[in-house]
């Protein structure tokens, strides 16, 4: 038991360099999923209409594959038309424009939630379109997006291990490693279990902080 | 009475459709200074839209509304800078959430008006003292009641000081018995000498407060003249089923 | 106001990232870009974060002699000879057993090591194998993508001498004898090399070995412009003491 132990925190920095890896993969994809994503919301909502048709097409492509799937698409299938892309981005690729089709739809719903008397409510004291927008309207689809996006954060987060697919040395992979010499796959795995679990609760509850603190009274509860 | 009295608002022949729907057929109508207009009829009838046609939220298909002079319905009209002039009150109070009442209120005066925050927020306190609620400035549209966010909605028009105030149906959103301080308001607002126009159902109002009253079906106006006129004498007959039947179901006088 | 710094940072952030993606130069040596599946001891594995194992350390003496830079790119095996086809990786070392098969889909360079198929066995099983055939009895495991695996696949299954499910596919080899050292199946079917790293570390047995002389070959994508090179450094390799010297370090 004992033993166990200290071959756990033997490994452990070799484990926590991967779990670091799985964070950096994570936070990527969101971000590059949430760039595109409000941009993605933004059009489908007020752009020209062969525009929305065409971001309707591209969430409903990114929606319906199986992320591995993506990933090899773009890891091994665009090398044919001339694009070379490393591994590392094409991993932020993939889960980024997977996590972008689900995020606008979590944007979109917020705002449309919002209602249209809001903006025209902004309209009738002076306000132009994209004043409206930015002062009244999207800050309240701030607050009412966070709990959607907190959960595709976790949902990336778990995905992550996904990338040992194109050979990327996160948490997993880093576990396979030590696995092939040490031949302990179970106290290895269950390691890696339990960081993830932790890696898990850790951002969930930032982002429960983080909702508090922009909680508006009465606002985001009867919502 | 008052003699050349301005003509703030006129509607001129204005049309608007919605897909094959003619909300609007042809309306005209001129609206002075000190007027208080209740606009009455069915619903569906196109009142709301001719209110959002005003300042421009739903700009009409054909027609001219000049505001103050102004054709805010022609080319090169900066409609920020009109809009200000009418203030409006909505159904559904559509206060901003996410700001507390005095924000609500000193939000135009900061962002549109351009005004320094002190000042802004002395005379939105001073607004929100007109309707009666200083004691909650701090308050979330969330923790007001509806009578108490549609007073913040009115005192967040009036704090831009419009040349004339429009009113959608401000109290049919509301629980009866906060209806009236919402009437107060618009009362003491009338006596005061602001220019409304109002699409409601409460008769009481439209009969004391009034100067005149429109009755719209189907896009046109059917009729329009003073409350007494209107409510003991109307010329067609289907002024005067309509406003039988509104009287039985919304009570005549106000509280 | 704070929203708008929020949205620049990660406009910005998304600039930089969309960059990076197309400014991947190269500076200096040419880079050998070596793919490997680093989960199989003693030809490759990671210790303290670092490859080591036979096929590394022959990649680092062959990068050397053709004057390059050493680049090792770490996959599922899998995907080894879909990623010298896609052209990410130059060559791939990861103890490939040289076949038929392989050869209609890549190129390889001579032969640097041969093996022979060894049949393991929990330390206390009383299974006995006298003759090749006496297989078909029991439940055996192997490594997905093997050599091993193909063996059994090709001559028992689709001989029908045994039955679909009495091979199980693992994506390791641990896996593979994890479940055999459960009671899950009976035997493993692992290149003989391997076999010998694995009895130091697990109560297990070699209970007959499949004479196959298969040979391990570096996997080069067809008509690979660098084959001519590989093949005259290999060949400078194997004779040399630096050979001989991994070899004592890795396989005893």
């Amino acid at each position: 038991m004992l033993e166990g132990i200290t071959f756990i925190i033997d490994n452990l920095p070799l484990l926590l360099k991967g779990a670091w890896v799985a964070v950096e993969i994570t936070v990527l994809s969101i971000l590059l999923g949430m760039v595109l994503g409000i941009f993605i919301a933004f059009f489908r909502l007020y752009g020209p209409k062969p525009v929305q048709k065409l971001l309707k097409f591209y969430e409903w492509v990114f929606r319906g594959l199986p992320i591995l799937v993506i990933l090899f698409l773009i890891y091994f299938g665009l090398p044919t038309l001339g694009l070379n892309i490393p591994a590392f981005i094409s991993v932020i690729l993939g889960l980024g424009l997977r996590s972008s089709a689900y995020q606008s739809q979590i944007y979109r719903g917020a705002i449309l939630s919002i209602g249209a008397e809001q903006m025209e409510a902004g309209l009738s004291i002076g306000l132009s379109r994209i004043r409206t927008l930015f002062f009244i309207i999207i800050p309240q689809a701030v607050r009412l997006s966070l709990p959607g996006f907190t959960n595709e954060f976790t949902i990336v987060l778990k995905d992550s291990p996904l990338a040992y697919a194109l050979g990327i040395a996160e948490l997993l992979k880093q576990g396979r490693n030590i696995i092939v010499t040490s031949f302990r796959p179970f106290l290895i795995y269950l390691t890696c279990a339990i960081i993830y679990f932790l890696l898990f609760h850790f951002f969930y509850y930032f982002f429960r902080k983080i909702t508090e603190r922009f909680k508006v009274p009465g606002y985001l509860i009867n919502k | 009475m008052s003699e050349k009295k301005e003509k703030l608002l006129q509607i001129k022949n204005v049309k608007k459709s919605f897909g094959k729907n003619t909300v609007l057929d042809g309306i005209n109508l001129d609206v002075y200074k000190g007027d208080v207009i209740v606009i009455i009829g069915p619903s569906g009838t196109g009142k709301s839209t001719l209110l959002r046609c005003i300042n421009m939220l739903n700009p009409p298909d054909e027609g001219n509304i000049l505001i103050d002079g102004t054709d805010i319905t022609g080319k090169g009209v900066d409609l920020h800078t009109e809009r200000l002039k009418v203030g409006m009150v909505f159904q559904h109070f559509a206060l901003f959430k996410h700001l507390k009442a005095i924000d609500n209120v000193a939000l135009g005066l900061i962002k549109v008006k351009k005004m320094k925050k002190k000042k802004a927020y002395e005379k939105a306190l001073r607004e929100l003292d007109r309707v009666g609620l200083a004691d909650h400035k701090e308050k979330y549209p969330a923790e007001l009641s509806g009578g108490q966010q549609q007073r913040v909605g009115i005192a967040r028009a009036l704090a831009l000081d419009p040349l004339l105030m429009l009113f959608d149906e401000p109290t049919s959103a509301l629980d009866p018995e906060l209806i009236g301080e919402v009437l107060m308001v618009m009362k003491q607002l009338a006596e005061d000498g602001m220019t409304m126009l109002c699409v409601t159902h409460e008769m009481g109002f439209a009969k004391s407060v009034s100067n005149e009253i429109v009755f719209m079906e189907e896009g046109n106006i059917v009729e329009k003249g003073e409350p007494n006129q209107m409510f003991n004498n109307p010329e067609h007959k289907r002024t005067k089923s309509f406003l039988h039947k509104i009287s039985e179901l919304y009570g005549g006088e106000e509280s | 106001m704070k929203g708008i710094f929020v949205k620049l940072t990660i406009v910005l952030v998304a600039v930089i990232m969309i960059f990076s993606l197309f400014s991947c130069g190269q500076k200096g040596k040419e880079v050998l870009k070596v793919g490997t599946n680093a989960e199989y001891p003693p030809f490759e594995y990671k210790e303290n974060d670092k490859f080591v194992g036979v096929d590394m350390e022959l990649a680092k003496l062959l990068a050397d002699k053709m004057n390059m830079e050493l680049e090792i790119l770490d996959m599922d095996f899998d995907s080894l000879i879909p990623s010298l086809a896609a052209n990410k990786i130059d060559i791939a070392m990861a103890a490939i057993t040289i076949t038929e098969e392989r050869k209609q889909k890549v190129d390889f360079s001579i032969p640097y090591y041969s093996v022979d198929q060894a049949i393991i066995a929990p330390e206390d099983s009383d299974i006995e194998i006298n003759e090749e055939g006496d297989l078909t009895e029991y439940n055996i495991g192997a490594q997905n993508g093997t050599t091993g695996q193909i063996h059994i696949s090709k001559n028992y299954i689709e001989e029908r001498k045994m039955k679909k499910n009495q091979l199980g596919k693992y994506a390791t080899n641990i896996e593979a004898i994890t479940d055999m050292l459960n009671g899950n199946i009976d035997l493993v079917i692992i290149d003989s090399s391997a076999a010998k790293g694995y009895m130091k570390l697990k109560p297990i047995k070699i209970i007959y070995t499949i004479k196959t002389g298969e040979n391990y070959g570096i996997a080069m994508p067809k008509n690979s412009p660098l084959k001519k090179d590989i093949d005259t450094a290999l060949k400078e390799i194997l004779k040399s003491d630096k050979w001989t010297d991994i070899l004592n370090k890795y396989i005893k």
